[in-house]
């Protein structure tokens, strides 16, 4: 009986573990094929007209506000128009910005054919928290995000696939696909600037290791909700400019005043969507 | 010029992952987690969060030991888990099957990676880390760049 072991891990596991795995929270491996639930459909459609690729992810646990589509960028969306926008890790996790290039028909067409030939059209959407591996034993991951790739077929075709952890069919395609998009990098892109963003704000203890900067937009934005959470408001024209002047990213920076550190999550809005409602009853 | 050469490397590094092989990842730790199975099931022992989350402490990384039997592990004060010998051995008598799991944030969103018990004591929530991992479906991490050894210790 042959079990996946990693560092700290006793196998085998008996064969009834496989019991309720499909509620737990928990990482695992098993000897025996695991249960499924109500098989998901294979791929969905997306409603964003305009786009043609778009890479995002969903996370299962994290900060609240990355649960929702305003508390979080998409590492990559591409639009009909050419207009490409993107996530640019930089040299260090802390130099990470959001790029905008215009991208020429021609490259459109060449991207999205890329994307095709890399194996798109074979991934399926995978949601369970479990699957078998080829040596016959089975891997469990807790807390993992799913991974939802959007791409608009040559059909018109809106097809999307949402995939949790790194599971499903076709791991070769998933990671080639990711790693192109999460690698792309254009020589003539510019930090992008959006129309409006929604701003987190929230009070730390203290500032290690941060660089701190002066806060400039007035008092009123840095106070908390009645019950003291981290506050989401959405922040566009002179107030978004001056944000986007002072600060070296364009995902938000670490702030002082009087006396008090604050850290300032920018979250830049793509064209063409508006979050404001759904802000507002944040 | 160099960025190219670095893109290309870490294309080339994670198509190899894909097939088997190791890749450098660096981001920041969204936060960790121990889990177990016991009586056939599977669950979280306990998890570590970092400052922002809603339930930290004082905006500090906290704790959050699911399990009731071994709250006494940490205290509300404690901000990283470091899990002993010892307390591996007590939490071996309840699960059967023991696993460090690290979250990474990313430009990929946050992506996981199984971590040994030393490695997943070294590593704090919240905080920037490099490393080596390899393994399919999820990869486990198998050489930490950073943070390096702190101050000479010697990690139980």
């Amino acid at each position: 009986m042959s079990v996946k072991e990693r560092p700290g891990t006793k196998p085998p596991w008996a064969a009834g573990i496989l019991i309720g795995l499909l509620v737990a929270a928990f990482v695992a491996c098993s000897t025996e094929p695991q249960p499924t639930a109500t098989p998901a459909p294979d791929t969905d459609q997306f409603d964003l007209p305009d786009v043609l690729i778009q890479f995002d992810y969903e996370p299962t646990f994290s900060t609240p506000e990355r649960f929702a589509p305003f508390g979080r960028v998409p590492p990559f969306t591409l639009l009909e128009d050419g207009t490409l926008i993107y996530l640019d890790e930089g040299g260090r996790y802390d130099e990470q910005r959001v790029m905008e290039v215009r991208l020429s028909g021609d490259d459109v067409e060449a991207l999205v054919q890329q994307v095709l030939d890399l194996g798109f059209e074979r991934l399926e959407n995978y949601s369970e928290q479990c699957q078998n591996l080829d040596d016959g034993t089975g891997m469990c991951l807790a807390d993992a995000s799913y991974t939802v790739l959007r791409v608009r077929l040559p059909s018109g075709e809106p097809r999307q696939v949402r995939i949790y952890a790194n599971f499903g069919s076709d791991l070769q395609a998933l990671e080639s696909i990711r790693s192109t998009l999460r690698e792309y990098s254009h020589p003539d892109a510019r930090p992008y600037v959006p129309a409006k963003a929604t701003l987190f704000i929230r009070p730390m203890a203290e500032a290690v290791d941060v660089t701190v900067l002066d806060w400039e937009l007035g008092p009123a934005w840095l106070e908390a909700d009645d019950k003291g959470r981290q506050r989401a408001r959405v922040v566009d024209g002179d107030a978004l400019a001056t944000l986007l002047a002072s600060v070296p990213r364009n995902v938000g920076d670490s702030f002082q005043h009087e006396g008090q550190a604050y850290h300032m999550t920018l979250v830049p809005w793509l064209p063409l969507v508006d979050f404001t409602a759904a802000v507002a009853a944040y | 010029m160099s960025k190219l050469v670095v893109t290309l490397a870490m294309v080339l590094s994670l198509t190899s992952v894909a097939c088997g092989g190791s890749e450098v990842v660096q981001g920041k730790v969204d936060h960790n987690g121990v889990t177990g199975v016991a009586e056939g099931k599977g669950s979280t022992i306990l998890r570590n969060v970092p400052a922002y989350d809603q339930d930290a402490v004082d905006d500090r990384p906290s704790i959050r030991v699911k399990d009731q039997d071994f709250q006494g592990f940490f205290t509300s004060k404690d901000e990283h888990a470091v899990i002993t010998v010892e307390m591996e051995k007590e939490l071996r008598q309840k699960y059967s099957d023991i696993s460090y799991i690290v979250h990474v944030d990313g430009d990929q969103g946050t992506q996981s990676y199984f971590v040994s018990r030393e490695v997943f004591n070294r590593i704090l929530v919240d905080r920037p880390v490099r490393f080596e991992a390899s393994g399919a479906p999820i990869p486990t991490i198998t050489k930490l760049l950073e943070p390096g050894e702190l101050w000479g210790l010697t990690w139980l």
